[in-house]
């Protein structure tokens, strides 16, 4: 049975858009720490080199830290693989390139690692995060498998030879998702409600488009299954988020759920915190399921300890987990970690595996994606809710979805709520556009 | 001072340049590709130039050139990657009126290379903070430390409308 999470495309672009607004929270470590550290041991592992390709947009206006997260953690695992002695003996050789979070950065990228510009091309591209994927449907022309990447845009519901982290349900043939529509499920809605007794959910937006945008669409998903929806608009320009919180802790609301940006999510606990609403849950998604918790909102306790993710793959903070605390060990030398270099390290994994079932013939792109495109209920050893690729020719209108679900608590950090793989609804499936 | 505030003239200043900037056409363009940024992990390359200091100066008095409003076209084309090729989006970044607001302020220089830089500044709009944290790369041309193509595009590309039509530059 099929379970990944479809609808992740859309948040994840709606964060990022909402990103674009924001402004950059907390202390974090400076791109240079990455780009020279460890990665650069030499392997052990002594056959030919096996390349791979990581596009990160590493450098952006939005900050250098906010796309790092999966290239860190794919870059870990092939340290690790590497000192363990490769892919039957080859070391795999990782060629970074940033993007610069532009289009034209992007499509340079693609050309240089895919069409080796210096006679280097890589076997395929792993931990693809880039704020503008214009080079997609290049990479997908030269039949590069691009191998867990991030569905910032619609790219990977759009193009064969793209498998994205969280699968895809679409036919990939050029055009995205079912003729233009992609679909995203209401489980996250559900499990507050079935699990937590949820009934009412604030929803705070700003007086702009694309926040506005992705509050109607989680506004939908809440009314369709059965919420109260209580709709808290905040100006764009001059946010007056006191008399939001006062709003929304007037009416009841047991979540809040919100279209604005990690500034302004600050500054909404902050007034939560101050008018004394009290919340079953503030939810967030992927991107913010990091140990930055205490700095982005250490002005609001309460508030910060009424913060849970929800997401697609194993919570990097559950040490009890086998497969997590091999990330955590071999990324004891990150100053931050994040739910983003966990699904990172899962893509890296991801390729790994596809090489070693391609090293008695050869490990060629074409053998790669054939392993890739036969994936079925993929797990990265438990990291990811299982992935599949359906290429469905109508879109779905119900499905079973597992959640991956976390709390924050001072002291204890990113505290996992039941298993994920036991965390699964049959829930409707909405349309949106990208 | 909210950073929202800014943040939102901030999009709407660089909005009229964006058409030029979202190329998805699979390149053949006139102009040439701007530095791809690929490194190499292996080898052992300059990973700064021989005088990072004279260097990280340069660096920044050319940014502070290129978004000063008081600069001419020529004078930010002169410190813009390929900036002969790039007259219509730089036409479009500054020729606004707001645009001419937006000043930057470099903040740190890391070398990647001996002919690259990771450069954080901020970006403000008439004097208040828009973007703190922001990050683009510095790329030598010509002898010349100037501010890439990537970097421009990018914040040009920030309106958030997803024009599909491709332009020249970016």
């Amino acid at each position: 049975m099929p379970r990944s999470r479809p609808g992740r495309a859309a948040e994840a672009a709606a964060a990022v858009l909402l990103l674009l607004a924001g402004t950059a929270c907390g202390s974090r470590l400076p791109e240079s720490d990455f780009e020279h550290g460890n990665s650069r041991t030499p392997a052990p592992s002594s056959g030919t080199p096996i390349r791979v390709g990581i596009i990160t947009s590493a450098t952006s206006p939005v900050g250098g830290d906010t796309f790092t997260g999966p290239r860190d953690g794919a870059q870990a695992y092939f340290d690790r693989l590497n000192a363990r002695g490769g892919i039957a003996g080859h070391p795999v050789q990782v060629r970074l390139c940033d993007d610069g979070g532009s289009g034209v950065g992007n499509n340079a990228c693609v050309h240089q690692l895919v069409d080796g510009a210096d006679g280097d091309a890589v076997v395929a591209l792993v931990a693809t995060t880039a704020l503008d994927y214009a080079g997609a449907s290049r990479v997908s022309h030269a039949r590069v498998p691009d191998i867990g990447g991030q569905p910032i845009g619609a790219a990977y519901d759009t193009y064969p030879h793209l498998y994205g982290i969280y699968g895809s349900l679409a036919p990939r043939a050029g055009t995205p998702g079912w003729g233009g529509k992609l679909y995203g499920g209401t489980e996250v809605y559900r499990y507050f409600k079935r699990e937590q007794g949820a009934r009412t959910a604030a929803v705070v937006s700003y007086n702009q488009a694309a926040s506005a945008a992705y509050a109607r669409l989680v506004e939908q998903g809440l009314k369709a299954e059965g919420y109260k929806v209580v709709s808290e608009l905040v100006d764009f320009a001059l946010p007056n988020f006191r008399a939001a919180a006062a709003d929304l802790k007037q009416q009841g609301a047991d979540l809040v759920f919100d279209a604005i940006d990690t500034h302004g999510n600050a500054q909404l606990c902050e007034a939560m915190d101050q008018v004394g609403a009290k919340v079953i849950a503030k939810v967030t998604n992927v991107q913010n399921w990091t140990s930055t918790v205490p700095e982005d909102y250490k002005n609001s306790p309460r508030c910060r300890n009424a913060l849970w993710a929800t997401g697609s793959s194993r919570d990097f903070d559950d040490a009890s987990q086998a497969a997590v605390r091999e990330f955590r060990d071999a990324t004891k030398g990150l100053k931050t970690h994040s739910q983003w270099q966990l699904e990172g390290w899962a893509a890296a994994m991801w390729f790994t595996d596809a090489a070693k079932s391609c090293a008695g013939t050869g490990i060629t792109r074409a053998c790669v994606d054939g392993f890739m495109n036969r994936s079925e209920n993929y797990t990265a050893d438990g990291l990811l809710v299982p992935v599949s690729f359906e290429r469905l020719a109508k879109p779905p209108t119900t499905r079973r979805t597992c959640l991956s679900v976390a709390r924050w608590q001072d002291g204890k950090g990113w505290v996992s709520q039941g298993d994920m793989d036991g965390t699964c609804f049959d829930v409707p499936q909405l349309p949106y556009s990208p | 001072m909210r950073g929202t505030v800014v943040a939102a003239a901030l999009v709407l200043v660089l909005g009229p340049a964006l058409a030029a900037c979202s190329d998805d056409s699979g390149g053949g363009g006139s102009a040439p590709p701007p530095t791809p940024s690929v490194e190499q992990p292996t080898s052992a390359p300059a990973t700064a130039p021989a005088d990072p200091a004279a260097a990280t100066t340069q660096i920044k008095a050319n940014w502070k050139t290129f978004f000063d409003p008081a600069s001419s076209s020529a004078d930010k084309q002169a410190v813009l990657e390929n900036g002969e090729q790039m007259g219509p989006v730089l036409k479009a970044f500054s020729g606004d009126k707001r645009g001419g607001q937006v000043q930057a302020d470099v903040q740190k220089v890391e070398f990647t290379a001996a002919t690259k830089a990771t450069v954080t500044y901020s970006l403000t709009l008439n004097g208040a903070t828009a973007l703190p944290n922001a990050s683009g790369t510095a790329v030598q041309q010509g002898g010349t430390w100037k501010v890439s193509v990537n970097t421009l595009c990018a914040l040009v590309a920030l309106s958030g409308d997803a024009s599909q039509s491709p332009g020249a530059g970016c």
